[in-house]
Parts: C-alpha cells; sequence; structure tokens
C-alpha cells in the first residue's frame, strides 16, 4: 500500500529554501515556522514531489545518499516530516505508524544511524537587552529518542 | 614575516584583547596565533557580539589547524547562517506585507545592514528587527504586525512599541529618540530616504548619511557598550569613503557632536577610517575627545555594565557643549522625565498594591517627594 504513495512537499512562492553545507533550510511564509533538515530528510523531502513513489524516492535517496535507504526508512522520514507540516496533506494518515527511532537504529545498524531523519524547527534567538545578541537556539526535535541517547 | 601575538598584552587590558583588536584591523595576516589565545579571542569576540565576523576573520587571516578551533569555527558559522536566515526571512516576509499594504517602511539595522555593511547577513548578531514607519501610520502598522501574527508588548516606549511572534522581536519606531532627547530630524530623513530591494521586496532605506547618524546615536545610546556598535559605524563610515562625493556632501550637521564621537570611536578600532574631517571644525572637541577615549579604554579593560535610563540620559547629556547647549538639553531630558512613568514608578506603587497606570500617576510625586527627602538627609 506504501509503495503507492506519492507524497508532495510544500512548495510554492511561500516556501524559501537555503542550503548550508549539508543541511537545507526552509522558511514557511504563511505560517512564519522555520526548519532545518539534515542531508538525509532534505533528499527525501526533495523527492516528494507528487510523481515519485516510495519505491523510486527509496531509490533515489540511496543513489544521493551513496547509502542504501529503504521504503522504511523513507515512510519514518515521512511521518517525521508530515509532523512538522513540511508535506502536502495527509500523505501518511493511511499506513500504519512506521518503526521508533530506536527500532530503526536496531534495524538498520548504528553505522546508517546517520541516515535517520532530524528536523530542527529553527527559532530565532531570544532578544538580549540593551541591543545584545546571541546565537541561534535551534529546538531539535527528534521523537522517540531513548533518554540515554 | 610570522609574529606570535600570544604574548602581547598591556597591561589592564581583557585577556585576548590585543589579538582581538589585531584581528579587526586585519593585522593577523600570516601570523601565527596560539589555539588557546584563538579560543580566548572568539570568547571576547561572543562578549562584545561579534563573534561571526572575529570568526570569519580568525579564519581568513590565521592558520586554525587546531582540532578545537576549526570545529568551533564551523559551529559559529552554521549558527550564524541559521540564525541569519530566520531572521532574513522574517524581514523579507514582513516587508512584503508592509509593500502589499502599500504602507512605507525603513529597516533599521538588521539583516539589511548586514547585507550591506558586512557582506553577508550571516556576519552580523540580531536581537530584534527594527522597522520605522511614518507616524500618521503607526497604527495601521500594528494592525498589519496583528494581522501577521504580531502581538504588542504592553507598554510602548517614547518613540517605539515593541512586538513578538514567537521568539522573533520586532520593534515599530516612529521615530529613533525621544525628539526630546535627541532631534534626528525625522521627517527631513524621510525626504532622503532611498527605494531599494530586499530579498525583491520594496522598501526604504535611510540615506547612507542618514544611517551614519543613527549608527552614532545607536552606539551612543548604548555607550558603545560593546564592539559591535563601534563595528558596524566603521563599515558605515568605510562605506561612506566608497560612495561618490555627492553622497559624502551629505553628511548632516545638525547631529555633529553625536557623530563626532561616533567617528572618534571608529577611529579607536580602525585608525585607517579617515574621518577626520567629520569633526575638525567642532567646538569643545577636546572634551569629546577625552570621552571617546575614557569609553574606548573601559572597553578594552572590562565587559560594559548593564545601563540603566539615567546612565543614558546623562551620557547623552554629557556629549553636549558645556554652558547653553547642554542646560536646554537638560531642560528637554527634565521635560521627558517628568511626563512618563519608569520602572520605578511602577515598582513604588506596587508596594501599595496599585497597578492601574493612573494611580501610579498620583503616587509618583509622593515617591519623588520621599527620594528628595532621603537624598536631603543622606547630604
Amino acid at each position: 500500500m506504501t509503495s503507492t504513495l506519492r507524497p508532495c512537499k510544500l512548495q510554492g512562492d511561500r516556501i524559501t529554501m537555503r542550503s548550508i553545507e549539508v543541511e537545507l533550510l526552509i522558511y514557511d511564509e504563511s505560517t512564519h515556522r522555520a526548519w532545518c533538515l539534515n542531508p538525509s530528510s532534505a533528499c527525501i523531502w526533495q523527492l516528494c514531489d507528487g510523481r515519485n513513489t516510495m519505491g523510486e524516492i527509496a531509490a533515489r535517496a540511496a543513489n544521493e545518499l551513496g547509502h542504501a535507504v529503504n521504503e522504511e526508512l523513507v515512510l519514518f522520514t515521512l511521518q517525521e516530516l508530515q509532523e512538522e507540516g513540511l508535506l502536502q496533506g495527509a500523505i501518511v494518515e493511511a499506513v500504519p505508524r512506521g518503526a521508533s527511532r530506536r527500532e530503526m537504529i536496531g534495524k538498520m545498524g548504528l553505522a546508517a544511524a546517520a541516515l535517520l531523519p532530524v528536523i530542527a524547527a529553527v527559532t530565532a534567538p531570544p532578544a538580549l537587552a540593551q541591543g545584545g545578541s546571541v546565537g541561534t537556539d535551534v529546538r531539535k526535535r527528534v521523537r522517540n529518542t531513548p533518554p540515554s541517547q | 614575516m610570522r609574529r606570535s601575538t600570544s604574548t602581547r598584552r598591556p597591561i589592564g587590558m581583557r585577556p585576548g584583547m590585543r589579538t582581538l583588536l589585531d584581528l579587526l584591523r586585519g593585522e593577523l595576516k600570516g601570523s601565527r596565533v596560539a589555539p588557546d589565545e584563538q579560543m580566548r579571542v572568539l570568547d571576547l569576540a561572543e562578549e562584545e557580539n561579534i563573534l561571526p565576523w572575529a570568526a570569519a576573520c580568525l579564519r581568513a587571516q590565521t592558520d586554525c589547524g587546531a582540532p578545537e578551533v576549526d570545529a568551533r569555527l564551523r559551529a559559529i558559522d552554521r549558527t550564524a547562517r541559521i540564525s541569519a536566515f530566520v531572521w532574513s526571512e522574517t524581514l523579507r516576509s514582513t516587508l512584503a506585507e508592509f509593500h502589499r499594504r502599500d504602507l512605507p517602511v525603513i529597516s533599521l539595522k538588521g539583516p539589511w545592514l548586514a547585507q550591506r555593511l558586512y557582506g553577508d547577513a550571516a556576519l552580523r548578531l540580531y536581537a530584534d528587527l527594527d522597522l520605522l514607519v511614518r507616524r500618521s501610520d503607526f497604527a495601521r502598522a500594528g494592525e498589519l504586525l496583528s494581522g501577521i501574527g504580531f502581538s504588542p508588548a504592553e507598554r510602548r516606549d517614547d518613540y517605539a512599541q515593541t512586538w513578538s511572534r514567537g521568539s522573533i522581536v520586532l520593534e515599530l519606531h516612529d521615530d529613533v529618540e525621544n525628539p526630546l532627547a535627541f532631534d534626528f530630524g525625522i521627517e527631513a530623513a524621510w525626504e532622503r530616504a532611498q527605494l531599494a530591494e530586499f530579498g525583491g521586496v520594496p522598501a526604504r532605506l535611510l540615506a547612507p548619511s542618514d544611517e551614519l547618524r543613527f549608527l552614532c546615536l545607536h552606539g551612543a545610546r548604548h555607550r558603545f557598550e560593546r564592539l559591535s556598535h563601534v563595528l558596524d559605524l566603521v563599515l558605515a563610515f568605510r562605506q561612506l569613503a566608497g560612495s561618490p562625493p555627492s553622497t559624502q556632501r551629505e553628511l548632516p550637521r545638525e547631529s555633529e557632536r553625536m557623530l563626532a564621537l561616533g567617528c572618534m570611536m571608529a577611529a579607536r578600532l580602525y585608525p585607517q577610517v579617515a574621518v577626520e574631517a567629520c569633526y575638525t571644525a567642532i567646538p569643545d572637541r577636546g572634551r569629546l575627545e577625552r570621552t571617546a577615549e575614557r569609553l574606548w579604554q573601559e572597553r578594552l579593560r572590562a565587559p560594559a555594565p548593564a545601563l540603566d535610563w539615567r546612565a543614558k540620559h546623562r551620557f547623552l547629556l554629557s556629549i553636549e557643549r558645556r554652558g547653553w547647549d547642554r542646560w536646554r538639553a537638560r531642560v528637554r531630558h527634565l521635560k521627558i522625565l517628568s511626563t512618563r512613568l519608569i520602572t520605578a514608578d511602577f515598582a513604588f506603587a506596587a508596594h501599595f498594591h496599585l497597578y492601574r497606570t493612573w494611580q501610579v500617576w498620583m503616587l509618583r510625586p509622593v515617591r519623588l517627594l520621599l527620594r528628595a527627602c532621603r537624598a536631603l538627609e543622606t547630604s
């Protein structure tokens, strides 16, 4: 069932993207939200053009990332992207909840843990008094992560 | 010729300050700087709000081979780029909304200034966005901001209202300072403002000469408490020096003392800035030079203490020329203080569980009387 899904990312004039080294920054003007995507989630998100199926996304992502990417990892990433509101429509609603992050690491091995998606909602730093400034507070949103990690 | 800078530190200067100054002046090219000195410089740059710029200079001028330094520089760059992206996109989308509603707006400081002066929005830090609108448009601009999710702060300043949306803070100005404290001549500045584009969105900028004056005023309001205030000025002066002569002639004379102080501070950080023309003719120049030197030495020796409104007013008064000018300024400042409530008024009223503005106003004379009595007693 999942193999026929053709997920579609948020797009249009109100979406701005910028790459910083291997990460991708996205700003949605309609919700005023920003995200920072790690290479694997950025790659999968960009392949969600409404035409590629899950299988095709997995194959192309594997090609681009130089690592084996299976449909399960794609589904896991899509769930994360959808929760952050980075996909159009409820793509992953119809499919059963995928594995947790811990289960994914168990299945794929620690070496492939770097492929797991990291989608960070980016916020501006809190303002200091008297025009002071600080660095960025990047609130990492990594679900299903055991406390020890 | 390679030289080591790790041991050169005049007495009284903060550790790393000499190297930081050399770095900002571009004098470290080809130098060997010890990794722990590089880390000290970055700590200091962080304290002085110039971390991304200092990190970029360090990368460009020295050998950053030490892994811990390299890792820190990468982290600084990444954080600054993410931060600049959020601030820039917020500014762009907000300016686009003003443009859609046909509401003239001037962007002060922020990512646009960084893009023009620093060459990249990620090389400067931000605490908020500052937008200037005409006084007659202030209410409309407030409605616009409400419409795009901003909420106003409870109290407004003399010339600005703070708005926030999540962690984004935006100051909506109808002037750049209380006209009684410093008359910027905002109407004339609007006349001179230039139309430009930020990320494809049309908006206005202060004319270069007004921007310079504004940065001088901004630095003075903060008593040049961070090197970031001085660095902004150095880069603004450099930009003005590269402008066509017609632009340079626009340097205003009405705020010459504020401008002169800014020039003097900029020249201390970057002696190559050709700014003498801005202040050779001003009267009582020696005293202003001494003020600049004192501020500069304070900056080199210790981090700036937090300033309250009283210190700010006192400093603005001290810049004024002695005699009639300063008396006139003092009267204007008293006028401001007599017509507004300050934190101390609210705190005093809170002792009696009174919080309404009119109640605070009623209690204000009592507070001032008690304060005067205490002062008499002490003397």
